[in-house]
């Protein structure tokens, strides 16, 4: 019995008003507590797919079923986006504490739960800063604080370090792989960079342009617990060899 | 220090330039005294008709602060009605636009008829000019709260009211902000114009005070009238300053 929750797509189109079709006929299917890494050339609808996942947006065709085998009916979802996107106007503790409070969860619960993850992933010291006194790699902290504080069964997360530093980036990367260990649940992170796709995931969908769909799925060899030193491993020379022919195919 | 000296020398320079070369312009005889009065015999009618206009400044203060706040708050609450309902919105905008184009001077006698002479017909001719800025503002800055923050709150479930709270009414500030400036000097147009007809006010002593030739009272009414415009924008100027100055650029303080 896995904390995360399921993602079954069949068949799933989405078509723009502009006639545009970037997701046609994908199916694929992800375990509860899986991690997995879209991984996709620029403007193949990664983004598109990641947010049918969330339900802000329904496919035009197709069935998609986000939810646990047993059929509990609370699913916690969420969404870290390209950039941090916090509220300008509420400090760090109150943006974290946000989705508690649309959810309706008690004050000193908010608080709390707020904290516990600010400590996780090291702004407890700002908590009464606001996201203009913060800078980049900060700010996208809070924002991946808020998106932890419901304690989610599904992380998606879209491109979340693209705007980053390299080091600051692979910095975020290790936390957010040690933190799915603790926590267990099913993420799905976007990204198009391959060494970031082969470091945290354990199953890679790469994207296609020309067909709308998935182009190919490999499963990554690496450990689960994985370290700065991993990137030498190589298992993981390899992957990001394979990877990298793959994108190179999808683009010519 | 240096900066400061200048930011508050130089206009001070420049006041009394223009004042003294006006001053001189009249004395001279180059210019009437029944067309321009020089500075000194508007001073003094400040200081001579002072109990008078006292009396006005406070009753048009009263106006201003009364259909200021009609504006506001009224303003303020219909943009959040048509922004609920696209239906309102598509219906009534348009006649909303009535009032932002509305000839005031036309029709301040017609205000007069129907609220009779006095506070309120001025209180509704201030408003009828003031209420359009926080009303197309306001719907400016709702419909322009940032979509990933939009999806983020429909991620979470929020309910309308919870997203009118958290989300759309606090990223609307800095345009309602803009929207208030903009409505106050209105206000206080909208005012003097209602009190010319209205019987009372600074807007009546600057008609009575035209119709016996005191050219330098007018002129001192005038001066009292733009001092309260003055003291409006800039108090909101300062509740601006007070709301935004953590998160907007527009107040972001050097440090
Ligand atoms: N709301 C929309 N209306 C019309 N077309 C859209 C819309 N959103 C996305 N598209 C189009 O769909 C395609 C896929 O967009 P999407 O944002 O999913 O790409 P992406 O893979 O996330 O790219 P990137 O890596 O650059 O973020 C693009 O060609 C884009 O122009
Ligand atoms: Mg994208």
């Amino acid at each position: 019995m896995s904390f995360g929750l399921s993602i079954h797509a069949e068949k799933i189109s989405q078509q723009f008003a502009t006639g545009l079709m970037p997701i046609r006929d994908l199916s694929f299917i992800c375990a509860p507590g899986e991690f997995i890494a879209l991984l996709g050339p620029s403007g193949c609808g990664k983004s598109t797919l990641l947010r049918m996942i969330a339900g802000l947006r329904k496919p035009s065709s197709g069935t998609l079923a986000v939810g646990q085998e047993q059929g509990a009916s609370e699913k916690r979802v969420s969404y870290v986006f390209q950039e941090a996107y916090l509220l300008p106007w509420r400090k760090v503790l109150e943006n974290v504490t946000l989705p508690l409070e649309l959810l309706g969860a008690s004050r000193v619960e908010r608080e709390f739960k707020a904290r516990t993850v600010l400590e996780r992933v090291g702004l407890i010291d700002f908590e009464s800063y606001y996201p203009s006194e913060l800078s980049g790699g900060m700010k996208m902290r809070v924002s991946l604080a808020r998106s932890l504080v419901t304690e989610p069964q599904l992380l998606l997360l879209d491109e979340p370090f693209a705007a980053l530093d390299e080091v600051t980036r692979l910095k975020l990367d290790q936390e957010l792989r040690d933190l799915w260990l603790e926590a267990k649940m099913t993420v799905v992170f976007v990204t198009h960079s391959i060494s970031e796709a082969a470091f945290l995931a354990d199953r890679i969908v790469m994207l296609s342009k020309k067909t709308s769909g998935i182009a190919q799925e490999l499963t990554n060899p690496l450990p689960r617990e994985r370290s700065f030193a991993t990137r030498a491993d190589s298992r993981f020379t390899e992957l990001t060899q394979q990877l990298f022919s793959q994108f190179q195919e999808l683009e010519a | 220090m240096k900066v400061h000296l200048k930011k508050v020398g130089l206009p001070v320079l420049a006041f009394i330039a223009v004042i003294s070369v006006w001053e001189s312009i009249v004395r001279l005889g180059w210019i009437s005294a029944f067309i321009l009065p020089e500075p000194s015999k508007v001073w003094s009618s400040l200081i001579e008709d002072w109990p008078e206009l006292w009396v006005a400044l406070k009753t048009t203060t009263f106006s201003v602060g009364i259909s200021f706040f009609l504006s506001v708050s009224i303003g303020i609450c219909s943009a959040i009605l048509l922004f609920t309902s696209e239906m309102v919105l598509l219906a009534l905008y348009p006649y909303t636009i009535f009032f932002q184009t509305v000839p005031i001077i036309a029709i301040a006698p017609l205000l007069v008829i129907w609220f009779g002479y006095g506070v309120p017909a001025v209180v509704a001719s201030a408003f009828i000019v003031s209420v359009f800025p926080v009303i197309a503002s306001t719907l400016t800055g709702l419909l322009s709260a940032d979509p990933a923050l939009r999806d983020l709150f429909k991620l979470y479930r929020a309910s309308r009211t919870q997203s009118m709270v958290k989300l759309y009414l606090p990223s609307s500030i800095p345009y309602i902000m803009n929207g208030l400036r903009i409505s106050g000097g209105l206000a206080v147009i909208g005012a003097i114009v209602g009190e010319f007809l209205g019987g009372v006010g600074i807007g009546s002593v600057i008609d009575v005070a035209r119709a016996q030739q005191r050219i330098d009272k007018v002129f001192a009414s005038v001066l009292l009238a733009s001092a309260l415009g003055l003291l409006l924008i800039k108090s909101i100027d300062g509740v601006s300053y007070w709301l935004l100055r953590h998160w907007h650029p527009s107040e972001a303080k050097e440090s």
